[in-house]
């Protein structure tokens, strides 16, 4: 299933990146997207994983960019 | 107070204490421990939140975090005695944060703005002739709904009275569009005339402008090969540059034996170049610009790296029918051995019920055959034949005919033949023609003049291919193509190109589409199967969009290797200085916010879609040509 989330605040672009990266390096994670321009994280994961993901999504902007704001949409 | 402004106060007074301290030190004789005591008080002014977040994010294990890098650059500094050096480094680290957070905000507010193409409300018109407000998303399909003058029309219908529409949001094109009774009206048009009723054929989440907004924000999900190369770059770069500036500090005084403070301070310079940011930032930028601004231009691009692809295209391939012609058949002449009136009545009367193309063609032309049609047969590939009261009448090409053993006599010339026969007996012929689109062949020639082989695949015979190539210039074709030789012929294209840039009306070709590297569909307004199955959607129906694009294309990709370019040079330029001793900290921190701010300065020129340059030609008459 795809999940998006709406990441308010995202200043650096550098950040994004990494956020992108570690969320696709998540367990049952099959591709991960960040635009940066719409600060907009969708995530293509399985749905054994899906009802964990907001948490993981959550704590990994935490750490990359603690000023941005996580949505779930 | 917004975040943005606390910064730009916190800059403001730390640069009134910083000269401030700068212009007392000069006159006062202060001890060391004082100066560092004030300077330090400044410092924490303006650094107090990247401290912040480089001690989080040290607590999380991540060093090569900018914060942290700046933080060691400017303590460095204070601590090799270089107060102002320290200060000033960051105070103008803040300021360029200060302005990317500005320009970011700000690009995303004009693409926003650029793509304000949302309707607001829709009226619709209840049963007792009142109207009510509502939400697009609620209106349901059937109902009427009612737009004033210079409203946007909220969700795809049919028009239900005649009325004066302004398409730009859709095409670009900003003549006044005079739309009839019974045809269909798209949602994000604005109605430019009196009031207008129309019937809601679509909920608003399939409408022409939710999927035209769909497209464009999720457009940058797809990236560039030019943006995950900087994605890989930014990865590797500033561990690279914490290692040298490293190795800079510790081996050079290690095999001098001394001179600690000079070449700590050369690599504190490294560390301030360190970020990749103005790099990283003005990628997406430029793409996210290029991407937006051809939408206000008529063209839909799927992501950065169809951008990247057409720009790179070196061959294009064309469809011919509804892409290189208009695509609207006309009976051009009938050939009879009686009255040509009476075979394309024949004709009309057994295509009656046909929706092909041609049989509407047939129809047009003789509309009001009598008689009764009593049973039709349509014979797919070949034609009709039907069972009608003035007999049995086939109507059909040269295979039916000899399907029929009736002896028709070949036609000479081009075009679509449709033969008649009337009770197993040849009656006459009629030639059916498409025309070229008025601007085919100047687009053509300034694609081939580009450099560009320009190839067609169709399904008609080799004459009437041969001949739309020799009225249009198109290269090369390939003729007598099923739907499904397209694909095939169109991978053999691929393995002598390097990037083949396939342009469909997307109708019949959504495989095509796909398989190219860059799929274009043409005049997608409206159209779904081109908006699923294409790259680029051009919502114009002529070929000058296809200009347009490639401009796009072209202007976006000269910025984004701009800015690439000119950031690393200046950085590289800035590392060779460094480790020189030629420069120092200040003009690191100078060349590193510069870099940044020019780069999204220029990326943000993307949004500006270029119109192509073209030359005028005398206007062409429309040359009728075979199909």
């Amino acid at each position: 299933m795809i999940k998006q989330y709406k990441i308010e605040n995202l200043d650096c672009a550098h950040c994004a990146n990494k956020i992108q990266q570690k969320v696709a390096r998540l367990d049952g994670v099959r591709q991960a997207n960040l635009n940066f321009m719409m600060q907009k994280l969708s995530v293509e994961c399985d749905d054994a994983i899906a009802a964990r993901l907001d948490d993981d999504v959550i704590a990994i902007v935490r750490k990359s960019e603690p000023d941005a704001k996580v949505r779930v949409l | 107070m917004s975040a943005n402004r606390k910064l730009s106060i916190r800059i403001g007074v730390s640069a009134v204490g910083f000269a401030t301290l700068w212009t007392v030190f000069a006159f006062v004789q202060a001890p060391q421990w004082a100066q560092l005591i004030a300077y330090l008080a400044v410092y924490l002014v303006i650094a107090y939140d990247t401290l912040w977040r480089a001690a989080v994010n040290i607590a999380h294990g991540q060093i090569f975090d900018e914060n942290f890098l700046m933080i060691v650059a400017t303590v460095g500094a204070f601590a090799i005695g270089d107060y102002r050096e320290g200060l000033a480094v960051m105070l103008f680290y803040q300021v360029g944060e200060l302005f990317q957070k500005y320009a970011v905000g700000k690009s995303r507010r004009s693409i926003g703005a650029l793509m304000d193409i949302r309707p607001d409300v829709a009226r619709i018109v209840c049963d007792d002739g009142q109207t009510a407000e509502i939400e697009p998303e609620r209106v349901e399909i059937g109902q009427t709904l009612l737009v004033r003058a210079g409203e946007r029309i909220a969700v795809d219908g049919v028009a239900l009275q005649d009325g004066t529409l302004d398409m730009a949001a859709l095409t670009g094109e900003s003549r006044p569009y005079a739309c009839k009774q019974g045809e269909r009206v798209l949602s994000g048009a604005i109605n430019m005339g009196g009031t207008l009723t129309f019937r809601a054929e679509k909920q608003y989440s399939d409408s022409t402008v939710a999927k035209i907004l769909d497209l464009v924000e999720n457009a940058s999900d797809k990236k560039a090969k030019a943006e995950n190369f900087i994605s890989k770059f930014a990865r590797w770069y500033t561990p690279a540059v914490v290692l040298a500036a490293l190795a800079l500090a510790v081996i050079p005084p290690l095999v001098q034996g001394g001179g600690w403070t000079d070449w700590v301070h050369r690599a504190l310079s490294f560390l301030v170049v360190s970020c990749p940011c103005a790099l990283v930032i003005s990628v997406p930028m430029s793409f996210f610009g290029g991407i937006g601004g051809a939408s206000r231009v008529g063209v839909l691009v799927k992501g950065g790296n169809y951008l990247e692809l057409l720009h790179r295209a070196d061959t294009f391939v064309f469809d011919k029918t509804g892409t290189l012609t208009q695509g609207k058949f006309a009976v051009e002449s009938v050939s009879a051995s009686e009255s040509a009136e009476q075979v394309l009545a024949w004709a009309a009367l057994a295509e009656r019920q046909s929706n092909h193309p041609i049989a509407r063609a047939i129809v047009q032309a003789a509309p009001d055959a009598g008689g009764e049609t009593r049973s039709v047969r349509e014979i797919a590939g070949k034609g009709v034949v039907a069972e009608t009261d003035c007999g049995e009448i086939a109507a059909g090409n040269a295979a039916l005919m000899r399907e029929y053993g009736i002896d028709a006599p070949a036609s000479d010339g081009v075009g679509t033949i449709v033969y008649v026969a009337k009770d197993g007996a040849y009656v006459g012929a009629i030639r059916i023609n498409d025309s070229l689109k008025p601007d085919t062949a100047d687009a053509i020639r300034a694609i081939n003049e580009a450099g560009c082989k320009t190839i067609m695949l169709t399904g008609d015979g080799a004459d009437v291919a041969r001949q739309v190539c020799e009225q249009t210039g198109v290269c090369e074709y390939h003729a007598q193509l099923l739907p499904a030789d397209k694909v095939e012929r169109l991978e053999t294209i691929m393995r002598s190109a390097k990037t083949v840039a396939y342009v469909g009306d997307g109708i019949n070709d959504a495989p095509v589409l796909m398989r190219a590297d860059v799929g274009i569909a043409m005049g997608g307004v409206g159209s779904d199967a081109a908006i699923e199955s294409a790259d680029i959607v051009l919502m114009h129906d002529d070929l000058s969009a296809l200009l347009t694009a490639r401009a796009v294309a072209r202007k976006t990709m000269r910025i984004v290797w701009q800015n690439i370019v000119f950031a690393l040079a200046v950085k590289a330029a800035v590392l060779v200085l460094s480790a020189l001793g030629v420069t120092n900290m200040w003009l690191a921190v100078f060349a590193d916010v510069g870099v940044a701010i020019l780069a999204i300065v220029n990326a943000m020129r993307c949004m500006r879609a270029p119109r192509p340059s073209r030359r005028r030609s005398a206007k062409r008459a429309t040359t009728r040509i075979a199909d």
